[in-house]
């Protein structure tokens, strides 16, 4: 078992130094570069400039010259915002994202769990209805859509809530409905089917036919099975939660980090682009490793060597 | 003295998007203290959906429509969730067909049989331990103690039978219905899990429902047998009479599909011909009339009724009726002679 983590460790920093290498290619193959823009530069300042930043050196020196930095935890500076690092950007917007993430995660177990639940047990009565009602508008309706929604009804209209900011507590509420939206309905769905699928086995009519109480079943027998596949969508979801999202910061105007994810890539930012898809890669792949060492925990069939 | 176990006019129905699907219409047995009652028939006979009717675990879309189901003097078709729950595995146990997909799989074995002996009673922790344990070494699990930490999958499919027995042994209940039990194994270990069950039924004096589709089975290890098609009861009689003087073209007809050893190799093999009715769409009068060779007109307009040829030996066929022709009867030259 130990051996296993050492190398899936192994492999972790592997795959993400391919993940660089990769995004810093096809970063590099979108036309254009950080300084051109609209209006052109006199061609010895953008010669000054691509010196400084040593763009007029062949690519796989610059791409040597990066993944040494990136071995020594270093970023590199951004291109667009002189003088800042894309540390900086991480260090600032990283925390606001997180702790978003971090709410809308615990709002996204709090009621999709019990909610899919719920909607198996009483598969076909109105408390599943209801509940894939809801499910079913959270996965299709986009969330810009939603974030916008209710701020008009809860802040335009009815001034409960702020419509933008963390300055008080309560300005969470809207982002993370909105952020954990999807999620939400998505996990709730999946907990329900997998529940009622599990409930079907053979196993829980073992578990009727020795005299088991009906809670007792579900607890004991059917909701460790049900859980195996909501592990597996959650590894991938809480990063994805945690490192931020753009449309929800842009419209609730919060500080996090998924701005500059794509305001980089419009912007050429390369440094950026790759230091923020590394740390996002990062998240992934760590999420998704846990989620494999969960297994083991829950599956006694799951053995790694 | 009154039967153990007694079904009456025992009618399940599934409700589907297609309407209602009569999956048992009409089944009457009794079971006796201490006796294996055979239910023999082809899938869709009715005869796993009468089991589970008795404890009541039919799937959600079944019902049991009508009849009575009475243990020792409990009714159980009316009875509550509580009531149902101290007789599921006390006094009622049930062994399944797949024992690869019965036992829950993250759970282990040992912890699967505890649960069921402290449903049904209070012991301390390291008593339950003890009777598992004790339990393992009746089955004939080796290495007892080292087997009940083990899950289900680090198990063959007859060890897993075994731990099913174990658990359904474990309340000492005084009926054991065994729906098919050595259906998925294969046939060595299909002859040590039926020696088991008999010597565990001596030991324990407890009655068997022994669900099987085959007959040699059946032979084995009951003392009677009803014989299943369509939802009902196509006949019923102790085991030396069934082989040896059925009464049913049904019944004729599964005998003579049963191939001997010494059979010659040019003669191909007897069967039924056409297959089991569509229970959705039941065909009018017997239900085994479209693939009975002696079928006459009155068949496929009326249900036949139960034909009594003995004391304990029934048929439901109109071949029996007085009325019968003696031409194209197997049975007319015998008679009520019944020796």
């Amino acid at each position: 078992m130990s051996s296993y983590i050492f190398k899936r460790m192994a492999m972790t920093i592997i795959t993400l130094f391919l993940i660089a290498i990769l995004v810093f290619f096809l970063m590099h193959a979108i036309p254009g570069g950080p300084f051109t823009a609209q209006r052109e530069l006199p061609p010895e300042v953008e010669a000054a400039l691509n010196e400084k930043y040593n763009l007029d050196q062949s690519l796989p020196r610059q791409l040597i010259s990066y993944l040494g930095g990136l071995l020594k935890g270093d970023l590199g500076p951004s291109f667009k915002y002189p003088g800042m690092r894309v540390n900086d950007f991480i260090r600032e917007g990283f925390p606001v994202s997180a702790k978003l993430g971090l709410i809308t995660i615990i709002f996204v177990l709090a009621a999709s769990i019990p909610m899919g639940i719920v909607a198996a047990l009483k598969n076909g009565k109105w408390q599943d209805v209801l509940s894939m009602i809801i499910a079913t508008i959270g996965v299709t309706i986009p969330s810009f859509v939603i974030a916008t929604l209710l701020m008009y009804v809860f802040s335009l209209k009815l001034g409960w809530l702020p419509a933008f900011g963390f300055d008080k507590p309560s300005g969470y509420i809207l982002p993370v409905i909105a952020l954990g939206g999807y999620s939400m309905s998505f996990l709730a769905r999946l907990m329900r089917s997998s529940l009622l699928e599990v409930m079907g086995q053979d196993y829980i009519r073992t578990a009727r036919a020795k005299g088991l109480t009906e809670f007792n079943i579900v607890v004991h027998h059917a909701l460790r099975n049900a859980l195996i596949p909501v592990v597996t969508v959650l590894g991938p979801t809480i990063a994805a939660l945690l490192t931020g999202s753009f449309v929800i910061e842009k419209i609730f105007a919060l500080p996090g980090m998924g701005k500059h994810f794509v305001t980089s890539i419009t912007n050429r930012d390369y440094t950026t682009i790759l230091g923020i898809t590394i740390f996002y890669a990062t998240f992934l792949v760590v999420m998704v490793f846990l989620v494999d060492m969960f297994y083991v925990l829950i599956d006694p069939r799951i053995k790694y060597e | 003295m009154s039967s153990l176990l007694k079904v009456k006019n025992l009618h399940t129905s599934f409700f589907t998007q297609d309407g209602e699907v009569k999956a048992v219409k009409g089944v009457s047995f009794h079971l006796e203290k201490g006796e294996t009652l055979g239910i023999v028939g082809e899938s869709g006979s009715g005869k796993s959906v009468s089991s589970l009717s008795i404890l009541k675990l039919l799937p959600p879309a079944g019902r049991i429509i009508n009849g009575e189901i009475m243990l020792d003097d409990k009714k159980l078709v009316k009875a509550d969730r509580s009531t149902m729950r101290d007789i599921r595995g006390g006094k009622i146990a049930m062994i399944f067909q797949d024992p690869m997909s019965s036992l829950n799989p993250l759970i282990p074995v040992g912890k699967q049989v505890e649960e069921m002996i402290k449903t049904h009673g209070n012991h301390s922790k390291k008593e339950l331990k003890k009777m598992v344990l004790d339990l393992f070494e009746k089955v004939q699990i080796p290495d007892p103690s080292k087997r009940y930490d083990s899950y289900p999958h680090e198990f063959s499919g007859g060890m897993r039978q075994r731990v099913m027995i174990a658990m359904a042994l474990s309340c000492k209940p005084s009926v054991l219905i065994a729906d098919e039990p050595t259906t998925a194994l294969d046939v060595t270990i299909q002859d040590q899990i039926l020696k088991l069950l008999r010597n565990l039924q001596d030991e324990m004096q407890m009655s068997i429902i022994f669900i099987s589709h085959n007959l040699g089975v059946v032979a084995e290890i009951c003392s009677r047998v009803m014989v299943m098609y369509g939802g009902m009861v196509m006949e019923y009689a102790n085991i030396n009479d069934i082989f040896k003087h059925p009464k049913h073209p049904y019944t004729m007809g599964l005998l003579q599909s049963i191939p001997s050893i010494d059979q010659d190799k040019a003669v191909a093999l007897q069967s039924i011909p056409g297959s089991p009715p569509d229970l959705s769409n039941p065909p009018t009068g017997c239900p085994f009339h479209p693939r009975c060779r002696y079928a006459r007109k009155i068949c496929s307009v009326q249900v036949p009724p139960t034909s009594e040829i003995s004391e304990d030996h029934g048929s439901r066929c109109w071949l029996l009726s007085k009325e019968a022709p003696v031409n194209n009867n197997p049975f007319s030259e015998q008679g009520s002679s019944n020796d």
